[in-house]
């Protein structure tokens, strides 16, 4: 497999916060590559790195073998961004919008025309594409952001958030699009999302990423496997928390949010942890056993306090 | 080249679909000028400006416009003002600057927008990048200056007395100003809120400042000095010596030119210095 971005140490600091701690990522051509991670978990941050939108405080990201920051232009020419925001005009009709985004990567007259038709039957928008923007659906503008994105047949594809706000139908296209453009076009998609089930059904390999650093990195049923299984214990509000874990942490590895301990993984001692737990005064309000997939994983890996970063 | 004209025709396509800038460009500086013109013209002789204007004048041998002294104008009190040679520059030149929002607008909406962001990764330099965003502002700000000169010539009967072609430096000075002014606005505002809010305001006491609206020299003399502190105030000191004073050209509106494009030069650098396409 041929590596097409690959980051080495890649770190962002805004002031005393360090926003994304040292990201070595490896992506090959070809693949979907998911990227995940809680609300501000420094999602955005790697991939604004990664397509040389934002300037690294440390590390290097390389697209293609070529150096983002030390030719930046040559690198860029290989890359197609998507934002989670709908950067969109608006007022323009989606042709005037391709048009202005197609001329900003070097497209111009007849390329420009035809790269216009390709990106707009891609996305699905062939017979709308005279009119405005604002009247658009949200599935429509979404289509018409990652058409924004394509235009000029980039390598690599990165999609922030593709999918938020839009009908299952938009999402099938998106997703249906997506496959296409790897296989058709061989172009390397890196997806974000928070959605587990998207990434589960779109992507092979996944990294987790949350408070800046890299959890895991790893094929979606390795990861599974590794981490997938779990037991969900509730707890009183009157017992001894901290004691409860510590009893529970005697089975396998144990965290604690709020009244819940979520210990992985489950089923290994079950009735002596029960016991323990118990022992120390606590009662067992609920106990769940968790189906292996990636959102326990997620979940596992970055556990279950609320993230109410923007 | 390609990116500028592409976005050049981008921009107008905007303009041309918003409706409220339209007539914040076009309609309002003419009803204005139509208003203060008759306003001026209604005050005593047909061709002086008000009373107001010329209570500070000095003495009755230096020439006037509309009762302002003028010390570019021959030594002929022959020279009788158009009251729309006060009240067409006025205009153009406080609605002139009223660009600096719309583009303080575009920046700011751009970034909320997600725009810059697909933009910056795009291969293009961020000097680029800022260029494709003013330069269909200057181009746009010549046809609304020119266009509201032109309404003053045919409409309301102005009279142009030196270089036109100084007069289309001039506004060209005059525009790029307003645009850079734009590009400082949108370096200290975080929303397109703030702007409209604050913005305008400052616009308004710049234009009030500078002699738009009340001609400079009918200001008190510490007034007087404190306008100059406004590009405004040297955008129309050159209009009214280019109107008025028979065969004037650039040689005459040097210094008035060469200080607006100071202004300019001034916030084009302190706007791209703390301009940031993205808020961290």
């Amino acid at each position: 497999m041929t590596a097409v971005i690959e980051t080495r140490g890649l770190g962002k600091d805004y002031g005393d916060v360090r926003a994304l701690d040292a990201l070595d990522l490896t992506i090959n051509r070809g693949e979907i590559f998911g990227l995940l991670g809680p609300n501000g978990a420094g999602k955005t941050t790697a991939i604004s790195m990664m397509c040389g939108v934002r300037t690294p405080s440390r590390g290097t990201t390389e697209i293609a073998g070529i150096d983002i920051r030390a030719r930046p232009h040559e690198a860029k020419r290989k890359l197609g961004y998507a934002p989670q925001e709908l950067a969109l005009y608006e007022e323009l009709s989606a042709i005037e919008n391709l048009s202005f985004f197609g001329s900003i990567y070097g497209l111009r007259g007849a390329d420009l025309g035809r790269a216009v038709t390709w990106a707009l039957e891609v996305a699905g928008l062939g017979g709308r594409g005279k009119d405005l923007v604002r009247e658009y659906s949200g599935g429509m503008k979404r289509r018409l952001n990652l058409a924004c994105a394509i235009l000029h047949q980039p390598e690599v594809l990165i999609l922030d958030e593709p999918t938020v706000g839009v009908d299952p139908q938009s999402r099938s296209y998106l997703f249906d699009t997506i496959r296409r453009l790897t296989s058709e076009r061989d172009m390397t998609v890196v997806y974000t999302s928070h959605y587990m089930e998207e990434v589960e059904a779109l992507c092979r390999r996944v990294a987790i990423i949350d408070h800046g650093k890299l959890l895991a990195q790893d094929t979606v049923e390795a990861l599974i496997s590794g981490h997938g299984s779990g037991l969900d214990i509730d707890i009183d509000d009157a017992c001894d928390a901290d004691a409860a874990l510590a009893a529970a942490s005697r089975s396998g590895t144990a965290t604690l949010s709020g009244r819940r301990i979520h210990v992985e993984p489950a089923g290994k001692g079950l009735g002596e942890m029960i016991t323990a737990i118990e022992a120390t005064g606590a009662h067992i309000r609920g106990l769940r056993t968790l189906e292996p997939s990636l959102e326990t994983v997620f979940l596992t890996l970055t556990g279950h306090s609320l993230r109410d970063d923007p | 080249m390609s990116v500028l004209l592409a976005a050049i025709r981008k921009e107008v396509l905007l303009l041309l679909r918003d409706r409220g800038a339209l007539i914040m460009m076009f309609i309002l500086p003419v009803v204005f000028m139509a208003v203060f013109g008759a306003m001026f013209s209604g005050q005593g002789d047909s061709k002086q400006a008000p009373a107001a204007m010329t209570a500070q004048a000095p003495a009755a041998e230096a020439p006037t416009i509309g009762g302002i002294p003028m010390p570019l104008a021959p030594a002929s009190p022959a020279i009788l003002p158009d009251s729309f040679q006060v009240a067409v520059p006025g205009n153009a030149v406080l609605f002139g600057f009223f660009l600096a929002l719309t583009v303080a607008m575009g920046f700011v909406e751009d970034r909320r927008s997600g725009i810059w962001r697909r933009a910056l990764a795009a291969p293009l330099s961020r000097r680029t990048l800022l260029l494709s965003k003013l330069v269909p502002y200057v181009a746009i700000g010549m046809v609304q200056m020119t266009l509201l000169f032109g309404i003053g010539v045919v409409v309301f009967g102005m009279n142009i007395s030196g270089s036109v072609f100084a007069l289309g430096v001039h506004t060209f000075a005059v525009v790029l100003c307003a645009v850079c002014l734009g590009l400082l606005m949108a370096s200290f505002s975080a929303t397109e809120k703030q702007l409209g809010g604050i913005g305008s305001v400052v616009l308004l006491v710049m234009g009030l400042l500078g002699g738009a609206m009340v001609p400079r020299m009918a200001m008190p003399e510490g007034l007087k000095t404190l306008s100059l502190a406004v590009p405004h105030a040297w955008a129309l000191d050159g209009y009214y010596s280019l109107l008025v004073v028979d065969g004037a050209g650039l040689a005459d509106v040097a210094s008035d030119t060469a200080c607006v494009l100071g202004f300019a030069v001034g916030f084009a650098i302190l706007g791209a210095v703390l301009f940031r396409f993205e808020r961290d």
